[in-house]
């Protein structure tokens, strides 16, 4: 079953010692968050042992979406052992993002 | 939804834009501004995020602060709804 991250549970859900993780801020009706969605579930297979994709409704998470600066959403943040290390906004190709994590996780992975 | 599509469409056009040519994001947008209407009190844009502050989420309220903006610059309005 999906993990579902409200403000309360958001801290311990991104703390992973193995992996990264990938945080989707994103809004039921929002056009670019349902043509992201996809690419991000693709991407999260392709980088299975490095990523964890975790989805943020900005309804359910709204002071960590405010503290994330998702104030346009889709927001994807990556994070490191709980700390954000860098993110985007916006729905952009996904060669584009692909070479972003591919970057991200070379001399990244969690010690 | 029509008289809300009609309306955005002729405030569209009197400000020298266009509603989205493409009915399912308008029709997505709009019932993202309706859910926002009943769950928040007013028609925010579905692709923002509220930070809770009443005078800067005023700015979110559709047609936001942004648009005009947003459509010179990149042809649409950030969401869709509008088109150069």
């Amino acid at each position: 079953m999906p993990i579902i991250l409200t403000d309360e549970n958001f801290e311990k859900e991104i703390q992973r010692p193995d992996k990264m993780v990938l945080v989707d801020f994103y809004a039921t009706w929002c056009e670019p968050c349902s043509i992201l969605a996809p690419i991000l579930e693709k991407l999260e297979k392709e980088f299975e042992e490095k990523i964890v994709l975790l989805k943020a409704n900005v309804d359910d998470t709204q002071l960590n979406a405010q503290k994330f600066q998702a104030d346009r959403i889709p927001r994807v943040v990556l994070f490191k052992n709980g700390k954000p290390i860098s993110a985007f906004t916006g729905l952009i190709p996904e060669s584009a993002i692909r070479e972003w994590l591919e970057k991200m996780v070379q001399g990244n992975m969690p010690s | 939804m029509e008289e809300i599509i009609k309306n955005y469409s002729e405030y569209a056009e009197k400000n020298g834009f266009h509603l989205n040519p493409d009915g399912k994001t308008v029709a997505r947008v709009i019932n993202g501004l309706l859910e926002n209407e009943k769950k928040k009190g007013k028609r925010y844009c579905p692709c923002r995020g509220l930070s809770g502050n009443q005078e800067e989420d005023l700015k979110k309220v559709c047609p936001c602060a942004y648009h005009k903006e947003e459509i010179a610059k990149d042809g649409r309005c950030y969401c869709g709804l509008f088109t150069k």
